[in-house]
């Protein structure tokens, strides 16, 4: 072989060596904590022990380590995304609009009215097993504590509805036939149409609008007999762009996108306490309105989950409220703390170490509200210990 | 672990060739082999390592034996360890493939008859068998020499080039090589480059247009009319062959990389003008391994007509069996007997005739048709797939759009899949000047990161309450 040839077959493996080589030293050596395309914490190789690699699990986790921590895999996976989700979108974008009555399969999503992504919509019988388990659990600790006020609310979503022919799947009744309360206290976000989703929720994120989650709270603040209602002070578009949790989930954050309104709403004062420590604010919204944070997304703006939050207004003539929920309350907590004494918030599936029972008496618990959409009604992480 | 995946590619590849030509001795790099190809099993089935290495002390011992018996001239004894060491060998591949598709079906017949455990089917084992049977037979028929060594018969069946996916490498083909094998940094690069043609095939090629037929079988069946059936064969075809050739060519480029010269195993076979050419250029490493070891020892065709189409149909029968433990596959493995036959009495002087390009449509419907059978384990999906392509039902185009918008994506790769079907490249020389050589070699490494994208990519997992 002539000498150039040589080294250019020379160069072209020592390319390929210094690829893979790098790969691999970033992955072992340098790993990052965050993969923030992917919204969660980046990949790492496991502990290598002789039962991690009998069961497979030391394995795993080296491939999805090196997913997350390959040089540009982020970019690589967002390009990726990206120009999928133009080819198909550039081939049947006027086909979608021109079906805004149709579920359109968009990857591992649907589409429906031509912008929104949505959710399929249950089959009942799929989950009914799992409410079952769910209500049971809330039975049970109902009776276990008699002496405080129950309610529950059930936020209807794009899962509890078939769009395409109005039919719905029937979860909320067949919550409110199981549970054992007083059915005066139970109440739903009803949706019965497509537009009123349209109207209420994101098109781009799981969770409901600044008008859905408003709408929500003055449901949620009469079925609890809150008089004295907070109303937006202004309606503001902040300017922001969201490309919520459904668009993320195909990788079309890129090319579905909406604009990001709010109510601004003038709170009074409260203490507030996140996870123990003592806490300036729950949520961002002030900072929204006023500076200029980077992107924005349900969670930054109204608060994300967290173990327990406290919020004190000081009113000893008031109750004390437990809020058992997920996401979805989050844009109302602070919306109605004020309605009374103190407002504690538990998300279960960041509270490992609650117990009811004791959780009841140690902070005189008055009233439980139970709220959420139907995944909080199936999920196992929201089983309580009996 | 797979040669598309990750850990293999940026891992175990990088690693088994920094510490295999760390070393000069030739020992030591067998050694090097051998560890590494046991670590390439089991990562991804650290339980049946003890199978293969079962598997492989058994045809040891055996041909220890075989050996002995030979040379002592005791022909009965000799036959005797033969018989044993093969029926241990096949029982292997019978219980583990076979067994609960027997149980199944007798309790089908005869419910409650016969109450197994489930087993897992460990990985390769139908290559790895025939691979040990191979040795067996040949050392029975004096075609080779008893390896002595324990472990370089474990690195012949172990040889994580080929262990999971195949070539069907013969004790023969590699006997030399395995102590007198010349490595060469030219038989490296070329090497590399094989494998990553083969990698392309499978990640770029293959995993798309896997898409279409994946849709069009998983969805509504009333969605899609005749022609998007026929689509969906057309992809699965597609899909099979970039997929398997794929692997057969990464085997080949990784054996190369180490020395060793395994022969190939496709021939463009959808260039095929009959079933017969189609077969002599598909897996050929399995089709000639029936022919050697099944085929002619029933006597082949050099025996009457009727004991030759019962040869003939056992084979296949057995071709069709050894992809899978399911009624399908035998179907697809009768189907072509019944269609071999066909040719060989009746048809091909017909065929001979036509213009090669009618002669190229038939064997391609042909071949279309068996991979609806191939691919579709339901009998009565299968059934209806295959009404569907002859029914001339009308495809809702619409209503298809809306089954899943991923389709167009997947046809995308479609004419990609049909080109690369074709030699187009084999009249390419290679390249005389060093520029052409350095273009040739930017090809590659543009492949090589195209490659790493969409393997990357497909492990988009994000999660969506996490700050949101």
């Amino acid at each position: 072989m002539k000498r150039s040839s040589l080294m250019v077959n020379i160069g072209f493996l020592l390319v390929i060596a210094a690829v893979l080589f790098g790969g691999l030293g970033k992955t072992v050596f340098r790993p990052k904590e965050v993969n923030l395309y992917e919204n969660r914490p980046a990949h790492q190789i496991g502990e290598l022990s002789l039962s991690a690699f009998a069961d497979g699990s030391f394995q795993a986790s080296m491939e999805d380590a090196l997913s997350d921590q390959l040089p540009l895999a982020q970019t690589m996976k967002k390009g990726y995304n990206d120009w999928n989700t133009q080819f198909v979108l550039s081939t049947l974008s006027d086909f979608m609009k021109s079906h805004p009555d149709r579920y359109i399969v968009f990857f591992d999503m649907l589409t429906f009215g031509g912008e929104n992504i949505v959710y399929r919509p249950r089959n009942l019988a799929d989950v009914s097993g799992f409410i079952d388990a769910r209500v049971d659990n809330m039975n049970t600790l109902m009776a276990q504590n008699p002496n405080v006020e129950y309610f529950t609310y059930f936020i209807e979503k794009d899962t509890d509805l078939n769009f395409e022919t109005g039919e719905k799947i029937g979860a909320y009744e067949y919550v409110l036939d199981r549970l054992e309360m007083d059915k005066s206290h139970i109440a739903r976000f009803e949706i019965n149409d497509f537009e009123t989703f349209r109207e209420y929720f994101y098109r781009t994120d799981h969770h409901w609008n600044y008008k859905g989650s408003y709408q929500g709270y003055r449901e949620v603040a009469e079925l609890l007999g809150v008089d004295e209602l907070l109303t937006p002070a202004e309606e503001i578009d902040t300017g922001y762009i969201l490309s919520g949790s459904k668009s993320a989930a195909i990788g079309g954050a890129k090319y579905f996108k909406e604009p990001f309104s709010a109510y601004r709403f003038d709170f009074p004062a409260m203490d507030i306490t996140i996870d123990g420590e003592p806490a300036e604010d729950y949520g961002n919204q002030d900072a929204y309105f006023a500076e200029s944070p980077e992107g924005v997304a349900y969670g930054l703006f109204y608060g994300s989950d967290c173990a327990e939050i406290v919020f004190d207004t000081h009113q000893a003539d008031k109750r004390n409220i437990l809020i058992l929920g997920e996401s979805f309350d989050n844009a109302i907590l602070k919306l109605l703390a004020p309605g009374f004494h103190k407002l504690y918030s538990v998300d279960l599936r960041a509270n490992e170490d609650f117990v009811f029972s004791n959780y009841l008496r140690e902070h005189e618990i008055d009233t439980v509200l139970f709220i959420g959409n139907l995944d909080y009604f199936v999920s196992e992480d929201f089983l309580m210990e009996e | 672990m797979v040669f598309s995946s990750l850990v293999f590619l940026f891992a175990f590849l990088p690693l088994a060739i920094t510490s295999y030509y760390l070393f000069r001795n030739r020992t030591y790099r067998n050694a090097v082999l051998l560890v590494f190809s046991l670590l390439f099993y089991s990562w991804g089935e650290p339980r049946f390592i003890v199978l293969i290495l079962l598997a492989s002390l058994a045809a040891y011992l055996g041909g220890l034996l075989l050996d002995h018996f030979a040379r002592r001239q005791k022909p009965g004894l000799k036959k005797l360890i033969f018989v044993v060491t093969v029926v241990l060998l096949t029982s292997n591949l019978l219980v583990f493939k076979y067994l609960n598709f027997f149980s199944d079906n007798l309790n089908l017949l005869f419910p409650g008859a016969l109450s197994l455990p489930r087993l897992v089917l460990p990985i390769g084992i139908s290559f790895y068998t025939f691979q040990i049977l191979s040795y067996v037979i040949d050392l029975y028929r004096g075609e080779i020499k008893v390896q002595k060594n324990y472990f370089y018969l474990t690195l012949y069946v172990s040889f994580f080039p080929q262990l999971i996916a195949g070539p069907i490498v013969r004790y023969q083909t590699i006997e030399d090589e395995i102590l007198h094998r010349q490595e060469s940094f030219e038989g490296v690069v070329k090497g590399v480059k094989r494998f990553l043609t083969g990698l392309a095939k499978k990640v770029l090629i293959a995993n798309n247009t896997a898409l279409i037929a994946e849709i069009i079988y998983k969805g509504d069946p009333a969605v899609y009319g005749t022609l998007f059936y026929w689509v969906a064969a057309l992809s699965y075809a597609l899909q099979i062959y970039f997929d398997f050739s794929g692997y057969s060519d990464m085997a080949i480029g990784l054996g190369q990389m180490f020395g060793f010269h395994f022969l190939e195993n496709f021939n463009y076979p959808y260039t095929a003008l009959s079933v017969t050419d189609f077969w002599r250029r598909w897996h050929i490493s399995l089709s000639t391994w029936f022919r050697d070891y099944i085929y002619i020892p029933l006597g082949g065709n050099r025996v009457k007509r009727s004991r030759w189409i019962f040869n003939l149909l056992v084979v296949w029968a057995l071709t069709g069996f050894w992809h899978g433990a399911q009624w399908n596959f035998l179907l697809w493995g009768l189907y072509y007997g019944v269609i071999l036959l066909l040719e060989k009495l009746v048809l091909d002087k017909f065929l001979q005739k036509l213009p090669k390009l009618l002669r190229w449509c038939y064997a391609m419907f042909v071949v279309l048709i068996g991979w609806v059978i191939f691919n579709l384990t339901d009998p009565g999906q299968m059934g209806y797939a295959l009404k569907m392509m002859f029914s001339f039902t009308p495809t809702q185009f619409p209503e298809l759009l809306m089954a899943d918008t991923s389709l167009v994506k997947g046809l995308l790769y479609l004419p990609l899949g049909l080109v690369f079907s074709f030699p187009i490249f084999r009249r390419l020389k290679a390249p005389e000047s060093t520029l052409g050589l350095a273009l040739e070699n930017a090809v590659y490494l543009g492949i090589l990161a195209a490659c790493i994208v969409f393997i990357v990519s497909a492990t988009y997992n994000p999660f969506i309450y996490f700050r949101f």
